[in-house]
């Protein structure tokens, strides 16, 4: 017997997490073409595009679409923009695929947790794409003064921050389950292409929830991605307050308590019916 | 004229073995035909969120964004039903799955991007054709057989536009490998193409009318349904469509040979 | 001639990856470019009808060539050619007389069953429907897979659907076919059937075939030439019933050896030297020699003389003997006397 003492689980995790997210980061950089449009220009162009279609609704300066003003909507769809790019991407995870291969046997047999690769692939997201917003927001704050919106107040700002990283991490738990539906499912990329729309439109990237109509609104505020998206932007403009953002941590931690059972289940569900390609 | 039958018996092939996959795939079949009409309905409830709070966008009434929308529909549904292989471009040229392209005979443009017939987005195609065939009855007028040959002449715009654009857009990879060009540009021109083209700037309207030739995929064809163009217009618009395909079909073959396979 | 390499080269840009946190920046803003050369200067010609073997250590240049010949992708220097036209500019006519089986690579659809794919190519390849029906009917007979060809791909066996992919490159009866690995991965029996079947319409049809793989018996059982990669240089081409002639005249001897035996050291290499007998490998208990037939006699009682041996084996000098010690130094074996040598 070795004398060496086996790591703990949770120290196990932390190490193979540190790995595989150097892993994931030097992936990412392989494509540089590939780096730039995926990482820095994905998510961008709806948010431009509606500016122009707000422009021609907002023509006077008293015009008005609920509360926003002209200035008001550029200011919330940037800040939606920049919100969705924090958000967990639909194909930074092809777990589907390697189920559907049968790529994913190989690390049945490791003693290694597999939700924990998948975790890197959501750190290093998060990192990556917190640096770009960082970088965009200097560039677009230099250039476009008069347009960018400005936090309300320094709370405001981590509160913002708080919310879209815990709403980030519930739509990358969601692309998960979907993902692991492929153990069921030939394929789901369907699946993961309409959820990817469908919370959009819920997190009101294009729309605020606050100009639609009052049934739906009221439905989508008990809804996550209300709250990785609309609320924060409305957090960091001072449309909303303090006593939003704790009913925001609450329904992101409740959803992120139901969607990890969910996960733990599935997987397992999973696991057991897995026989892999070929024969 | 044999070429040409060669390759309607390629689709009709394409066609049969998409139908056998989709077969297989049951429950693929009937998401991905909820997962359209999801994307449908998002459109319409957007644009009827905004019609709450305006009467016109860009000159566009209610009645005439919804002819827009049909036009969009069933652009998108052509451009599932024949063209979801362009989609995997990117990757199956990292890989070098297009290795057998050079090797069997017929049009690589066709063999390729025509391969993954998708039997479900018919289903969508039969929506997206009963939501224009409802948009266009909210419209003032009667039906005539000249009306009639309009809409087939911009359906027929709108779909060879699409398959352009389609081609277009992989052209990109061939220069950077493995960037996701192809998807992120076909990403950015549908959500350019979803709003009315008017919206933007007089330049960037000519860009997208002339040069990356968007607005035909809906604007276009939608405009010269409602007369909103005149025919004349329209025929000029298309005619230099039809010959920027032909140039990108040109410009993809000679990227086609540049095209080095995977190393090994 | 059918397929032609004059001088041919090709050559891959491929950067270097540097390692640590410094490698992971300059990686991506200053990579560091290098010209990797997979074929140098090959000279190669093959006739209609021919069966030949493409053989090579990984990366000596097998596929590449491959890809290079079948007009895959073009050569960097020189020429290539297949049925007297540029390889890189074959035209749908020239593409009907060819085909390929890439071991690794499926060319059929994944997700549909094996006679659909047929049917597609049957379209691709303008094949009349009744002579579809008749080849696919005795191929999946000849190859005994009937029975599966109703079956998605991905729910065959490896062996199936080399059988398959095997059925559909043959399905317009090409007139020359490349194999890339086709039995890699496969047990006896599917290498065996894939073997012979290859071997019958080589014979049958006067198919023209070039064959890569690592394993020599799907060389020695099949081509009639051969010919050796070794870093991208044709190292040997050349008749391989005449390579066999050489290596038939010698016998590998294994001796497994009594724990308590001496085992073996180099001091021991001059009592085999006058016998002509070398050493080919050695583990602490498992001796391999190569030693000329005619003095085994000789040999084995001195192998008795020298270890306690637990058992012995004589056989036939195996041909992959001679292949590796010709990866290994790199030098082509000198032409036998009536031999006439192509590269």
């Amino acid at each position: 017997m070795s004398g060496a003492a086996v790591p703990s689980a949770l120290v196990r995790d932390v190490r193979l997490l540190a790995v595989a997210l150097v892993y994931e980061l030097r992936k990412v950089t392989t494509w540089r073409a590939g780096f730039v449009v995926r990482e820095l220009m994905r998510g961008m162009w709806r948010p431009i595009v509606m500016v122009f279609v707000y422009r021609t609704i907002l023509v006077q300066p008293t015009d008005r679409l609920g509360s926003y003003d002209f200035r008001g909507m550029v200011a919330y769809l940037v800040l939606a923009a920049s919100f969705e790019k924090l958000l967990f991407h639909q194909r930074g995870l092809d777990l589907s695929d390697q189920i559907f291969q049968g790529y994913v046997t190989k690390y049945l047999t490791m003693p290694l947790r597999f939700f924990v690769l998948a975790l890197a692939r959501f750190v290093q997201h998060v990192l990556l794409q917190g640096g770009v917003v960082v970088l965009l927001w200097c560039v677009g704050a230099l250039l476009l003064p008069y347009w960018w919106p400005q936090p309300a107040s320094a709370l405001a700002l981590v509160e913002a921050a708080v919310l879209v990283l815990l709403g980030s991490y519930c739509y990358f738990l969601v692309c998960f389950l979907v993902n692991v539906l492929a153990f069921w499912l030939d394929v789901v990329w369907t699946l993961s292409a309409m959820t990817s729309f469908v919370f959009s439109f819920c997190a009101g990237v294009l729309v605020p929830v606050s100009v639609m109509p009052a049934m739906l609104r009221d439905t989508l505020e008990w809804l996550f991605p209300y709250w990785a998206v609309n609320a924060p932007a409305e957090l960091f403009l001072g449309r909303l307050g303090h006593a939003d953002f704790l009913r925001g941590i609450v329904v992101l931690g409740l959803t992120i308590v139901l969607l990890e059972l969910v996960r733990q289940i599935l997987w397992r569900r999973g696991l057991a019916k897995y026989v892999g390609a070929g024969m | 004229m044999g070429a040409l039958l060669h390759h309607l018996r390629l689709a009709r092939e394409f066609a049969r073995v998409g139908v056998i996959r989709k077969s297989q795939f049951r429950v693929e079949f009937l998401t991905q035909v909820v997962m359209d009409a999801a994307w449908y309905l998002v459109h319409i409830v957007t644009f009827e969120i905004l019609y709450a709070h305006t009467e016109s966008i860009a000159g566009w009434d209610r009645a005439q964004i919804r002819v827009f929308l049909g036009f969009l529909f069933l652009s998108d549904a052509f451009w599932m039903i024949w063209l979801g292989q362009s989609w995997h471009f990117g990757r199956e040229l990292k890989d070098g799955v297009l290795d057998s392209l050079r090797l069997r005979p017929g049009s690589p443009i066709f063999v390729y991007f025509f391969q993954r017939f998708s039997l479900e987005a018919c289903i969508n195609g039969l929506m997206a054709v009963a939501w224009l065939v409802w948009a266009l009855s909210g419209l003032e007028g009667s039906f005539s057989l000249g009306g009639l040959a309009l809409l087939a002449w911009a359906l027929a715009l709108s779909f060879w536009t699409r398959t352009v654009l389609s081609v277009l857009f992989t052209i990109a990879e061939f220069r950077a490998i493995n960037s996701d060009l192809s998807n992120v540009a076909w990403e950015v021109s549908m959500t350019l193409s979803d709003r009315p083209v008017d919206v933007f700037p007089l330049r960037f309207r000519q860009l997208l009318t002339s040069i990356v030739p968007v607005a035909a995929l809906s604007t276009l064809p939608a405009a010269l349904v409602l007369g909103r163009i005149t025919p004349l217009e329209g025929a000029l618009h298309s005619a230099w469509i039809f010959v920027l395909g032909l140039g990108v079909f040109a410009w993809w073959k000679r990227s086609f040979r540049g095209y080095t396979s995977a190393l090994g | 001639m059918l397929i032609r390499m004059a001088d041919a080269g090709k050559t891959f840009r491929v950067w270097r990856r540097k390692e640590g946190l410094k490698g992971f920046f300059t990686n991506f803003v200053a990579r560091e470019w290098t010209q990797v050369t997979a074929l140098a200067n090959v000279n190669l010609e093959i006739r209609r009808g021919e069966f030949v073997g493409l053989i090579g250590a990984n990366g000596a240049g097998k596929t590449t060539l491959i890809k290079c010949v079948s007009g895959i992708t073009p050569v960097s220097s020189g020429s290539a050619s297949l049925f007297g036209v540029d390889s890189f500019a074959l035209g749908d006519g020239e593409k009907r007389r060819l085909a390929l089986v890439m071991g690794q690579r499926s060319q059929l659809w994944w997700d549909l069953p094996a006679i659909d794919s047929f049917r597609l190519l049957r379209e691709i390849y303008s094949i009349p429907s009744e002579l579809f029906e008749r080849r696919v009917e005795e191929a999946a007979k000849r190859l005994a897979v009937t029975e599966k060809l109703q079956r998605q791909l991905r729910q065959l066996s490896l062996g199936e659907r080399m059988k398959m992919e095997i059925i559909g490159a043959f399905l317009h009866e090409p007139d020359v076919v490349f194999l890339d690995e086709p039995t890699i991965g496969l047990d006896l029996v599917s290498r065996e059937t894939i073997r012979r079947y290859l071997v019958e319409l080589n014979r049958e049809r006067g198919a023209t075939i070039v064959l890569t793989s690592h394993d020599m018996e799907d060389i020695e059982e099949t081509c009639r030439r051969l010919v050796i990669l070794r870093q991208g240089r044709v190292l040997f081409d050349g008749d391989l019933v005449g390579l066999k002639a050489r290596v038939y005249d010698r016998r590998s001897i294994e001796i497994h050896l009594e724990p308590s035996s001496r085992a073996w050291d180099d001091s021991l290499a001059p009592r085999l030297a006058p016998l002509g007998a070398t050493l080919e490998r050695s583990a602490p208990l498992t001796l391999l020699f190569s030693v000329p037939a005619s003095n085994v006699q000789t040999f084995v009682p001195l192998l008795f003389e020298l270890f306690q041996i637990r058992d012995l084996a004589i056989e036939r000098h195996p041909l992959e003997l001679l292949i590796r010690q010709i990866f290994q130094s790199g030098q082509a074996p000198a032409p036998l006397p009536a031999e006439e040598p192509k590269a």
